[in-house]
């Protein structure tokens, strides 16, 4: 149930995540972000996040790092197999419109004396349409498994967060993770060799 | 292993010494090694990630010069002009071109086939490029791309006009209809239909993907000068002549940046977790767009070779076409981007010479390609013993149109056989020159092939020639007009490198500190250490 | 600084799904209903000059073939509409009936307005054909056995004429490549209340005529070809 209002509570707006945790302030804290200067020690960081088993975390960099996933523990993602779905459909969705029509719906046309429901002709559509809904599938299937568009964020607030999309790198552990609490995570962070380490609001 | 790596600048940087002064080819601007094992970086002057992000931001932040405007409102006009001769064609039909009973297809499927043949550079160099993990094409690729789709756009035109009575275009989709009649799913100018409508979405949707990251880095820096205040400059248009400012709104320009882009970025936050699947999404894309590219000019020539007419019913025209298109694809990415590199701070270190000797290498082999297929022509004509195919032949060569063949064989076949030599390839303006030249030489290919076919064919009672009219040469200049507008409208505000792309290939991007190029063997055991998190 | 975009813009792409989703289904739907001839061209009905005529009474309740004024359409492409003479026949001075009203005679005053000043009545064409089909040989079609009925709707009911079925490419079609549903012996085309009666017990399987018979009759099958009726 918690899982579901966390979740709705991303899109709807007035509506919170129960806040384990406060800043001083008050305010909800969402999580806590630290920041990494190059590449090679945010790798390492991501290395040792994974080893000391937190679950609900992230590493945000300006450009896809070479063997991150290895790094950060990620599991590969289904989407190959969203895109077959997408090719399948495409290609198979071709075949039979080209196949009813030619060779059912409209057999006026004799092409060369070849029998209304030769398959050669239907290979080239069948292809176009298969790339087509498999590009589809790859972009839309990238973005929902993704969760995005998602305009709004909570990391977004941070200033120095901007960074990120520039030359530096941030590993963002979220209050929802069963082992986090603000002091000893961010203590934690500093260790594996953070510059900077802040708390977010949630908002 | 790193004692033995070939790249000095990552032995440099390992063994402590300072990166200033790093190898950047023989000359210092990134021409190639004589040596296999040096590797000439791919960004020159030992830029940092965040002088890329500044360089390539700063083309689409700040105002390119006094050359922009004045050219974008030359192209525009002309722009204008092509449009004008669109509707006039539209309004008044298809009598207003100089096509007629025997030449039926004229410079409205020249152009047709010369812009699609354009606009397989750019899906080339993203996907084929990036499946041979060729780095060198992160310089162009974004650029390539966008032509790839103003190039495709300016060819869907004219399939569209050419059939007249454009408002009943929509007879070519399989749509149920009260005409009960169905599209002929065994005719290649249907198949032609699909294979370019995919085309263009699948390469829009592929340009689009490439630039959500890059989206994300132009909204945060946008977002990052309004937060500082820095971010109040107003929005206005300076006169280029006079200096006059107008055109002011009281909105800032950072403002309208931070909200735009922050659209089309979708809220991209660089997450690892997104990257993966980012990544394998672009594997899949360029995967899948490799068979596309070349079905695509393969399907187009199949108009041709699946038809009677003699110098258009051979099998050589599928990789035939596809080699062509190649060639003036990249032709027309040389000539759009060698004036760029001029025109734009920088541009240089990004795309170095090393690129452009590449493109140089890919214009000299693919010219030779087509070469060898208008001499296979020939040859088959011969050999085939069909008296009308041997007949258009010696009329192609010899015939009223024998000026616009041998236009097509020196500027495609003779003119890239300066690449042979080094200095020719590496020298910017020879390679302009033979772009342009190529670019010219693909159009009279086309012509050639539909025209000199065309007006020749079986009895001497049906020859006829055929003479553009001013409509006719309006509406294919506007046709470059509409490019060259999108093209420049692309350079000012959208990021014409891709930067995230760029900063994965350089030695500050790597995270094993290996450097340019190199394997990528992975010393740390725990990688192989069980794994959690969430997947997909 | 707030951030830029709020919250509940989060929830767009979903709802932006749906509603897309939605109006997809929307169009298509409002397409196949709205924007076809069935639509579009069944029930045309323009005002005819004068009190224009009133095929109920004439072909209906008289009982007149309609061979009577469209006198050429067993010889001719088109069913002519009758010159004005046709009309003075019956409605010239003293003709029709000695019990005739006057509010009769001045009905029809305007035939004898136009045959005195030698005129025709431009009666408005009802049923229209595209400029790229080719004119719709009516003699054929008879000779073939198609009844009137089967374009133009049952007349005889019609005070003023109105245009009954969309003509639509895929109304020629159906016919084109169903013939036996509609064909009937050649003596009875213009016998609509007898046709409308037979097709519709056709229909149900129940019909008196042999249609094996009918088209077997045919000289050709009906043309599918786009030649036939595009030139």
């Amino acid at each position: 149930m918690s899982m579901i209002t966390d979740m709705l509570s991303d899109y709807v707006p007035f509506m919170t995540r129960k806040a384990k945790f406060a800043t001083e302030t008050g305010e909800p804290i969402w999580g806590v972000m630290a920041q990494f200067d190059d590449v090679v020690n945010a790798y390492h960081a991501a290395e040792k996040m994974r080893d000391a088993g937190f679950k609900h975390w992230d590493l945000h960099t300006p450009f896809p790092i070479h063997g991150l996933e290895e790094a950060m523990g990620i599991k590969r993602t289904i989407l190959p197999f969203v895109v077959l779905g997408g090719t399948f459909t495409g290609a198979g969705g071709a075949a039979a419109l080209q196949w009813w029509v030619t060779a059912y719906a409209y057999t006026d046309i004799a092409v060369q004396g070849k029998p209304y429901g030769a398959w050669e002709p239907f290979t080239m559509i069948i292809f176009e349409l298969g790339v087509l809904l498999s590009a589809f599938a790859a972009l839309f299937g990238m973005l929902m498994l993704n969760g995005l568009p998602r305009w709004h964020h909570p990391l977004f607030r941070k200033d120095r967060f901007l960074d990120s999309s520039d030359d530096k790198f941030f590993v963002v552990v979220e209050a929802r993770d069963p082992s986090f609490n603000p002091e000893q995570t961010s203590r934690f962070l500093r260790e594996i060799g953070a510059t900077a380490v802040d708390l977010v609001e949630d908002a | 292993m790193t004692t033995l790596h070939p790249d000095k600048v990552t032995a440099d940087r390992l063994t402590g010494k300072p990166t200033s002064g790093g190898p950047q080819g023989p000359h210092g601007d990134g021409t190639l090694f004589e040596d296999p094992a040096v590797r000439t970086p791919l960004v020159l002057n030992n830029r940092s990630l965040h002088d890329v992000t500044e360089i390539v931001c700063g083309y689409a932040e700040n105002s390119p010069g006094k050359w922009w405007l004045p050219t974008f409102m030359f192209t525009a006009t002309v722009a204008g002009v092509g449009t004008l001769m669109i509707l006039y064609l539209l309004v008044t039909g298809v009598g207003v071109w100089g096509l007629n009973n025997q030449v039926g297809w004229a410079w409205d499927i020249t152009n047709f086939v010369f812009w699609i043949g354009i606009g397989h550079a750019g899906t080339l160099i993203s996907a084929i490029l990036c499946l041979f993990k060729q780095k060198w094409r992160t310089a162009v690729n974004r650029s390539a791309e966008a032509m790839t789709i103003f190039a495709v756009m300016c060819a869907g035109i004219f399939p569209g006009i050419h059939v007249g009575r454009i408002w009943f275009i929509w007879f070519v989709f399989p749509i149920p209809n009260s005409n009960a009649i169905w599209p002929n799913f065994r005719s290649p100018l249907l198949w032609d239909v699909f294979a370019v409508s995919t085309y263009a979405t699948v390469s829009a949707l592929f340009w689009f993907m490439g630039m959500i990251p890059d989206f994300a880095t132009l909204r945060d820096r946008a977002d990052k000068r309004l937060r500082a205040g820095s971010g109040t400059s107003k929005l206005c248009v300076q006169c280029p002549v006079t200096g006059i400012k107008f055109f002011h709104l009281p909105v800032s320009a950072d403002g309208i940046r931070a909200f735009v882009y922050g659209l089309l970025s979708l809220g991209w936050r660089g997450s690892g977790r997104h990257w993966h699947r980012y990544e394998a999404a672009y594997l899949i894309l360029a995967g899948i767009s490799t068979p596309l590219v070349l079905s695509v000019h393969s399907i187009v020539s199949f108009d041709f070779a699946t038809s009677v007419i003699p110098g258009w019913h051979t099998t050589i025209f599928p990789p035939y076409f596809v080699a062509g298109a190649i060639f003036g694809g990249f032709a027309m990415v040389l000539f759009l981007l060698i004036p760029a590199r001029e025109l734009f701070p920088n541009f240089k270190d990004l795309l170095t010479l090393r690129h452009l000797e590449n493109m140089a290498k890919i214009i000299l082999v693919t010219g030779m390609m087509v070469g060898f297929a208008y001499a296979m022509e020939f040859f088959i004509a011969w050999y085939g013993g069909n008296k009308f195919e041997v007949e258009v032949f010696i009329q192609r060569a010899t015939g009223p149109y024998w000026w616009a063949y041998w236009t097509m064989i020196s500027c495609n076949v003779l003119s890239p056989q300066v690449f042979w030599k080094r200095s020719m390839r590496t020298n910017p303006k020879v390679i302009w020159t033979v772009a342009l030249l190529v670019t010219i030489g693909m159009w009279f290919e086309r012509f050639v092939i539909i025209v000199s076919s065309l007006n020749r064919a079986f009895l001497p009672a049906e020859w006829h020639m055929f003479f553009p009219t001013a409509v006719d040469i309006l509406t294919f200049v506007g046709s470059c007009g509409i490019f060259m507008t999108l093209f420049l409208l692309f350079l000012r505000f959208l990021p014409v490198f891709p930067l995230a792309e760029i900063k994965a290939v350089m030695p500050q991007g790597d995270p094993h500190g290996h450097g340019d190029g190199g394997d990528h063997g992975h010393g740390d055991e725990s990688h192989l250490a069980a794994n959690q998190g969430g997947g997909h | 600084m707030s951030l830029m975009f709020p919250k509940w813009m989060n929830a767009l792409p979903t709802l932006g799904a749906i509603a897309s989703m939605g109006g997809v289904v929307t169009v298509i739907a409002g397409t196949w209903y709205w924007a076809t001839p069935s639509f579009f061209e069944v029930g045309y009905q323009p005002t005819q000059p004068g009190t224009g005529f009133n095929h109920k009474i004439h072909a209906g309740k008289l009982g007149m073939d309609c061979r009577y004024c469209h006198s050429n359409v067993e010889k001719s492409p088109e069913a002519n509409i009758p010159a004005v003479s046709t009309c003075y026949g019956c409605h010239g001075p003293n003709k029709v009936s000695p019990a005739r009203s006057t509010a009769t005679d001045e009905k029809t005053q305007f035939i004898r307005d136009a045959f005195d000043a030698d005129e025709s009545i431009e009666w408005r064409r009802v049923h229209k054909l595209p400029d790229y089909v080719r004119n719709f040989p009516h003699d054929v079609h008879l000779s073939a056995g198609v009844s009137c009925l089967s374009c133009h709707g049952q007349i005889m009911s019609m005070p003023v004429v109105h245009q009954a079925e969309s003509l639509s490419m895929s109304f020629c079609l159906d016919c084109h490549r169903h013939p036996e549903q509609a064909l009937v012996p050649k003596d009875k085309v213009t016998d609509l209340r007898w046709v409308a009666g037979e097709l519709e017990a056709r229909a149900a399987g129940q019909g008196t005529t042999n249609t094996d018979e009918l088209t077997g009759m045919l000289w050709n099958a009906p043309p599918q070809a786009c030649g036939a009726c595009h030139q």
